[in-house]
């Protein structure tokens, strides 16, 4: 078992069963994601985040690390199901302590302001406008629609990232200690970007997928 | 591959988060957690659109510290007991133990900006207090209501049936008001189907977990249905028609009348649409839901306006004949969801 994505998923876990009642599967792997891009945002490298991300057929992040690790905590009781078809779960009292036992250990530990970064997003953006907004990532938005699923942060799409997060590094000026701003800031930029005509963002950000998404929404009317 | 940086600034000079940042450091956005999460829900059994004076909430920036006299204030330990001391004019308190401590006065916030965080709500209008910046929020649905009183859904019933009760049926959503002629809502514009799509799409695509909603999906080879929802990781998928009853005029300026035959008419779609889709994508499950915009008056005169004996509530309670009951034969057709929209007259 990886023991991040262990203890990633039941941090996550945690996080969202305290927001929203409870953690969906899907939810837990696009989470990771934001906090893995956050970790980037701190110029820390992508292959030192301890597990690979592919974008699935749907325009999410998947990873099988993540995957076992939530299946993992489901047999072992730590994450229950909350939901009739299993997708959603609730982190038991077993589940919180393992979490507090695995925050002993410094690496793991390390990883936590990455991870509550991301859920706290959710305070400020609903949970709809995140994924929405993630999804126009540079690297999840090469992910054509019904397509193999493909690794995430490699290739083009990487570099298009990296231009990304320099630019937010430049907007918010001086050093944002609190992950919160850049996580809330640049999902703000994704999400409007997702709600332009597909012709102006294409422009903007080289999105070559999901040509029908969004092209008709005028947002907040 | 640009980035917009004009609009990335822009975004940064309205995120209050940056501003909290900048006024008080880290201490102030680990301080600004407790109190989003304190609206949040304080919002869940308070609905702010009711208040008629300005509601405040803050945090202090030292988990300690009393700055605002707790002594003089009703201690909540739940956030239902919020419920029933919170007014308008009036102060909250969530505090980092997650307890809540309330005072039924009006407090001007910059009488605490020096060591909490201050979230005010007035007129419809929200701002964060950091320190000398007064940020205000963005809506961020269609909602007219606070930003921090968006739900979230994990089922789609739960969504649609929020939508019926908190936004369809007093209009208090900003895009369906675009459907109607007037404030009075007796008659819609032309057209009004276009509008109930794009403010159904927004709410959903705000509030469903872990799915995604994509408006006009082609589902055969000449129709789109309304709304598409997908699931993450399920091979499930939910198609949404919408219709509305009701009067409008057509592109023709001629009145048009949509009454139980145009709901019927709806649901013969959606059962087609589902035997299409079936066959598109037979691995997958799929559902129909049929949601109608109910906008019928009775006595409306082709003038848009009621007659002496017409009644704009008569259709609140009166419910559609569907003939057939795709809902009741089928069981990938969900029970027709009506969504009636009260009218605005004396």
């Amino acid at each position: 078992m990886n023991p991040a994505a262990l203890f990633d998923a039941l941090t996550i876990g945690v996080q969202l069963t305290g927001a929203l009642g409870s953690a969906g599967r899907s939810e837990i792997h696009l989470f990771s994601y934001l906090a893995c891009l956050l970790a980037l945002y701190e110029t820390k490298p992508v292959t030192e985040w301890g597990y690979s991300f592919a974008g699935t057929q749907d325009g999410s992040p998947f990873s099988p690390e993540l995957n076992d690790a939530i299946d993992s905590l489901v047999r072992t009781g730590s994450l229950t199901a909350k939901s009739e078809a299993g997708d959603f779960f609730i982190v038991e009292k077993t589940g919180a302590q393992e979490h507090a036992d695995l925050r002993g250990i410094e690496s793991l530990a390390l990883r936590e302001r990455y991870l509550e970064g991301a859920c706290s997003s959710l305070l400020s953006i609903p949970i709809g406008r995140i994924r929405m907004g993630l999804q126009k990532e540079p690297s999840l938005a090469q992910v054509a629609p019904g397509r193999a699923p493909r690794p995430l942060l490699e290739g083009i799409a990487y570099d298009e990232l990296y231009v990304q997060l320099e630019a937010l590094h430049q907007s918010l000026g001086n050093v944002v200690t609190d992950l919160l701003v850049p996580a809330v800031v640049w999902l703000s930029y994704l999400a409007k970007n997702a709600e332009r005509p597909v012709s102006e963002s294409r422009a903007d950000i080289g999105d070559q997928s999901s040509e029908d998404h969004a092209s008709e929404v005028n947002h907040d009317g | 591959m640009t980035v917009d940086m004009d609009a990335l600034r822009e975004l940064v000079s309205q995120a209050y988060v940056k501003s909290v940042f900048d006024a008080y450091g880290d201490r102030g956005t680990r301080a600004l957690r407790p109190l989003l999460q304190g609206v949040k829900n304080i919002y869940t059994v308070v609905e702010p659109r009711g208040f008629s004076g300005r509601f405040v909430v803050f945090t202090s920036l030292d988990p300690t510290a009393d700055i605002y006299g707790r002594a003089t204030a009703v201690e909540c330990l739940d956030v239902s007991a919020v419920a029933r001391e919170a007014t308008a004019p009036g102060v909250v308190e969530v505090a980092w133990n997650g307890r809540y401590y309330v005072w039924k006065a009006d407090c001007d916030p910059q009488l605490l900006i020096g060591e909490a965080i201050v979230y005010a709500y007035a007129n419809n209008v929200e701002v964060i207090y950091a320190r000398d910046a007064m940020v205000t929020i963005p809506p961020v649905l269609g909602a007219m209501t606070s930003a921090f009183a968006v739900p979230a859904f994990a089922d789609l019933e739960s969504a649609l049936e929020h939508y019926r009760t908190k936004l369809a049926r007093e209009c208090t959503c900003r895009i369906l008001h675009e459907s109607w002629r007037d404030d009075r809502r007796l008659m819609f514009v032309a057209g009004p189907e276009v509008v109930m799509r794009r403010s159904l799409y927004q709410f959903l695509n705000s509030v469903i977990r872990g799915a995604e909603v994509r408006p006009e999906q082609i589902v055969d080879e000449t129709h789109p249905v309304d709304l598409k929802v997908t699931w993450d990781m399920a091979r499930r998928v939910a198609l949404i028609e919408i219709k509305w009853l009701g009067d409008s005029y057509n592109d023709g300026n001629d009145p048009v009348a949509h009454r139980d035959a145009r709901a019927n008419s709806g649901a013969k779609q959606l059962a087609d649409y589902l035997n299409a889709n079936q066959n598109m994508v037979p691995d997958h499950v799929s559902r129909g839901y049929l949601v109608i915009i109910d906008g019928r008056r009775r006595g409306l005169g082709p003038d848009g306006e009621l007659k002496a004996n017409g009644n704009a509530a008569h259709f609140r309670d009166v419910e559609i004949v569907f003939a057939p009951k795709y809902h009741e034969q089928r069981t990938d057709f969900a029970t027709p969801i009506r969504m009636f929209v009260e009218a605005k007259v004396a």
